[in-house]
């Protein structure tokens, strides 16, 4: 008896001193990455601010862009997608649909409101890939291409389409995704200012969820209706505008979120393209990251700010499960088939800033975080537990979060200030604070689940419903002034000089 | 002892850090309404200013003698510190003259001499704000500052400085940039060729001598600037680029003399295709054959088709189908061949010139 009472005690002594020393480094963590963030931002909204933008838009000596957007079962969002990047402002691009054999109507749907024509094209597999069914070209819009193929996945879509495709350059949309206004040319700018040492650029994301969206374009960004989105609003904010931006900084972003990337095509060629995975996008910055440090080649990998991507996130619990999990199992076999890059000196820094970052706190994360709630439990029973020492690692823990998705929030005002509605600012305040009581929670158990599923071998996507685009919702009305986000063309600049303090 | 008072500290803290981060919250919620208080009503007013800018400036520009003179004298008490900015990114929908009298106004009110001081400050977007003031406004006496900043440590403001710059219609200004296409990084010589490209270069024969004399960066922005001009005086220079040692620059000048399009230089390019070494250099040549579109390298385009390099085999196709139905007769005769690649361009080129092919055709 007393044996187990002295464990007992160890383990709610020693657990207790690793939930705390993680929390404390993830927290300081997260804030030195904040501040990083922070400066980066600046620069990149004044650098934006003041550059002239036509002159790239027009100019015939900016890189031309195939934009690769894999689909399968996008029936309902994939015109409202491919409108939007068509109708994109930049000098040059072509826009490759891979239909993925979808089973329901994606390929009819682009075949009829393209007036597309079946086309033989001669391609060359630079990337090994199952062959294709059949290549149509548009009659009314010469730069698109569709390309069906037997359902094979979203990494072999994107390797046919960068074999298919025809620039140095190509830049991969989900097709439940919309661009913003210049979002090509933004995501493009630091391949033209650094083509030598720039191979992959990131650019954010946000929820598409609830805004009012005409002609493929998101013209009044507002909070999705429904909890779970909101939620998830504040997390994207978090991830994309606070780490990613700070790990962008150092060169150590292993994420470049599929969604909206841009890569240097022969660097994408020269590792061997997309590999089946759960994250393929993850799998592959990190073999890029590999090889350039492997070769000792002068590299840089960076996220963006101001480029953004509008995109449909879960609104059921079931297909937010099925999301998190692939990601977590993804992120976890990223991890581990690449753990001997962790603390190894041959790919400098990024094994000992990025790894580790992302080994710790992205992968054991969710262990910590389940050993803190196990303890209290049984420091209870032990009679361990001191109520006020619990309540205040609860504020702490609580406070801590609260705070981060706050500055999360306070950093979208200061830079970017989409969300013009004050009820909307109000929202994403109250989620900041709520979130900690319930979505955490239900996030942790998917992430740990899905730890247990990648221990057991499991290799399924899972699905993700979608949805229409809100296109019937009646824009304006709402906003306290002259949205930002909906303000006439000729006003834009003088819309953006907000943006600066 | 510390059994009993263990949990009344405990308290006391969870007390103080509960205070702390109740405070930290208000202090960021405050902060954020602030922010969108501050920025909505600045939003507000810029918009109504900018409006009644672009009011004033189109009676401005309407010509009305007297119209002019009141809006003038409008805009001289609307102009302030705030919104100078904004009426000098508006000025360029004005004539010369309305641009004049606007930009006198400015330096009437001290606002130009405060943006020539500040573009020696030592922060860098003080620089930039500046930079891009005096950029729209233009004031002669700006010039020399705007140069100075071409070569600026710091590569952003060299690049806003360029955009400036080539607002600048004077020689001084095109003689700036010129200096420095080819030179510094690529992104500046992109974006200055780009806007000669768009607003022309006075002063050709400069850059036709950096298209015989400069280093291989310069006489590669030369060629694509003069190409993109239509100037056919850099003919023999860029026949002379074609014989260099560097690939590069026989590449750019087969894209400049594609460029170009005339005819008669289609034969030294499509000896380029036929016998040149390097594979970029055979497809940038095979792409000017097809802008040039002499009937006469359909032949040697079709010949392309069977190149090693699957890029120059590329671009080959598009160059034919570039030739719409001229090239119909030979691409039937490809088809004849044995290499498959090329029977298979073949059918795509002709399936986009418009020929029906049956989809279980063997090719």
């Amino acid at each position: 008896m007393d044996l187990l009472a002295e464990i007992v005690a160890w383990l709610v002594r020693w657990g207790g001193i690793v939930v705390l020393a993680f929390f404390t480094l993830l927290v300081f963590t997260l804030i030195f990455l904040f501040v990083l963030s922070l400066f980066d931002m600046y620069r990149r909204l004044r650098q934006n601010y003041y550059s002239d933008y036509e002159v790239m838009a027009r100019s015939r000596f900016t890189f031309p862009i195939s934009v690769l957007i894999p689909a399968y079962n996008e029936e309902r969002t994939i015109v409202d997608c491919v409108e939007s990047v068509l109708n994109m402002d930049y000098p040059e691009h072509e826009v490759l649909v891979i239909n993925d054999g979808s089973a329901d109507g994606t390929l009819e749907r682009l075949l009829e409101h393209f007036n597309m024509v079946r086309r033989r094209v001669v391609y060359r597999r630079s990337i090994d890939t199952e062959p294709v069914t059949a290549v149509y070209k548009s009659k009314t819009h010469p730069r698109l291409t569709v390309i069906d193929k037997d359902h094979s996945g979203k990494s072999e879509s994107l390797n046919v389409g960068i074999n298919i495709s025809r620039y140095p350059l190509f830049c991969s949309i989900d097709a439940d995704s919309i661009f913003q206004e210049n979002a090509l040319l933004r995501v493009v700018r630091p391949v033209l200012e650094d083509p030598e040492r720039v191979v992959a650029v990131g650019g954010q994301v946000r929820v598409a969820n609830g805004c009012v969206i005409k002609d493929g374009r998101v013209t009044e960004p507002r909070m999705p209706p429904g909890a779970l989105a909101g939620f998830q609003v504040v997390e994207y904010l978090r991830a994309f505008v606070a780490s990613r931006l700070g790990l962008s900084k150092l060169n150590n972003l292993l994420i470049i979120s599929g969604v909206f990337s841009l890569f240097r095509k022969d660097v994408v060629i020269e590792v061997g393209g997309y590999k089946k995975h759960l994250t393929e996008d993850m799998e592959l910055v990190i073999r890029i990251h590999r090889r350039m440090r492997e070769q000792k080649r002068d590299y840089a990998a960076v996220f963006l700010p101001d480029p953004i991507c509008w995109t449909q996130v879960p609104t059921t619990m079931k297909s937010l499960w099925s999301q998190r999990s692939r990601w977590h199992r993804g992120l976890m076999s990223c991890i581990l088939s690449n753990k001997r890059l962790l603390f190894n000196p041959r790919y400098g820094d990024l094994a000992f800033v990025g790894m580790p970052y992302y080994f710790f706190f992205e992968m054991f994360g969710p262990v910590v975080e389940l050993l803190g709630y196990v303890l209290i439990p049984i420091a209870g029973a032990a009679g361990a537990l001191r109520g006020a020492y619990f309540l205040l690692f609860l504020a702490l823990a609580i406070g801590a979060g609260t705070m981060l998705s706050m500055l999360a929030v306070l950093m979208e005002e200061l830079s970017f200030g989409l969300y013009r509605r004050w009820r909307d600012l109000g929202k994403m305040f109250l989620i900041a604070f709520l979130e900690n009581f319930g979505y955490r929670q239900i996030t942790l158990v998917m992430r740990l689940t899905a730890t247990v599923e990648y221990l057991r071998g499991r290799q399924e996507w899972g699905s993700h419903d979608r949805e229409d685009f809100n296109n019937d919702v009646s824009a304006g009305g709402e906003g306290e002034c002259a949205s930002r986000a909906h303000a006439p063309a000729s006003r834009s600049s003088v819309v953006r000089t907000k943006q600066f303090p | 002892m510390g059994e009993s008072t263990f949990p009344t500290i405990a308290t006391q803290q969870l007390l103080v850090l509960v205070a702390i981060v109740a405070v930290l919250a208000v202090v960021l919620t405050v902060a954020s309404v602030f922010a969108r208080y501050i920025t909505t009503s600045s939003d507000r007013r810029r918009i109504r200013d900018l409006e009644r800018f672009e009011e004033l400036f189109g009676l401005i520009a309407s010509g009305r003698r007297e119209s002019r003179k009141t809006a003038l004298e409008e805009v001289e008490v609307l102009l302030s510190g705030r919104n100078v900015d904004l009426a000098a990114s508006g000025v360029g929908i004005l004539d010369p003259e309305g641009r004049r009298d606007v930009t006198r106004l400015i330096e009437k009110k001290g606002y130009v001499d405060s943006f020539i001081g500040m573009s020696g400050s030592r922060f860098k977007w003080k620089r930039a704000r500046a930079i891009k003031a005096l950029g729209r406004l233009t004031p002669p006496r700006a010039t020399p500052v705007l140069v100075r900043a071409l070569y600026d440590s710091d590569p952003d403001i060299r690049n806003f400085a360029a955009a400036a710059v080539s607002r600048i219609r004077t020689s001084e200004a095109e003689r700036a940039l010129m200096e420095m296409l080819g030179r510094g990084t690529e992104y500046l010589s992109h974006r200055i060729a780009a806007m000669f490209a768009e607003e022309g270069v006075a002063d050709r024969q400069a850059l036709l001598e950096k298209l015989r004399g400069g280093d291989i960066s310069e006489r590669r922005w030369a060629a694509e600037v003069l190409a993109g001009l239509k100037d056919y005086d850099a003919v023999p220079a860029l026949f002379v680029l074609l014989d260099d040692e560097d690939a590069d620059a026989r590449a750019a000048g087969a894209k400049a003399l594609g460029a170009l399009g005339r005819e008669r230089d289609a034969g030294r390019i499509g000896a380029l295709l036929e016998n040149d070494s390097v594979w970029f250099v055979r497809a940038q040549a095979a792409r000017a054959l097809g802008e040039i579109l002499s009937p006469e390298s359909v032949g040697l385009l079709c010949a392309g088709l069977r190149d090693e390099s699957w890029w120059v085999r590329r671009r080959c196709l598009e160059s034919l189908v570039a030739f719409g139905d001229e090239a119909v007769p030979a691409l039937k005769e490809v088809l004849r061949w044995e290499d498959r690649f090329a029977r298979e361009s073949a059918v795509e080129a002709l399936e986009r010139l418009g020929m029906e092919f049956r989809a279980d055709t063997a090719v």
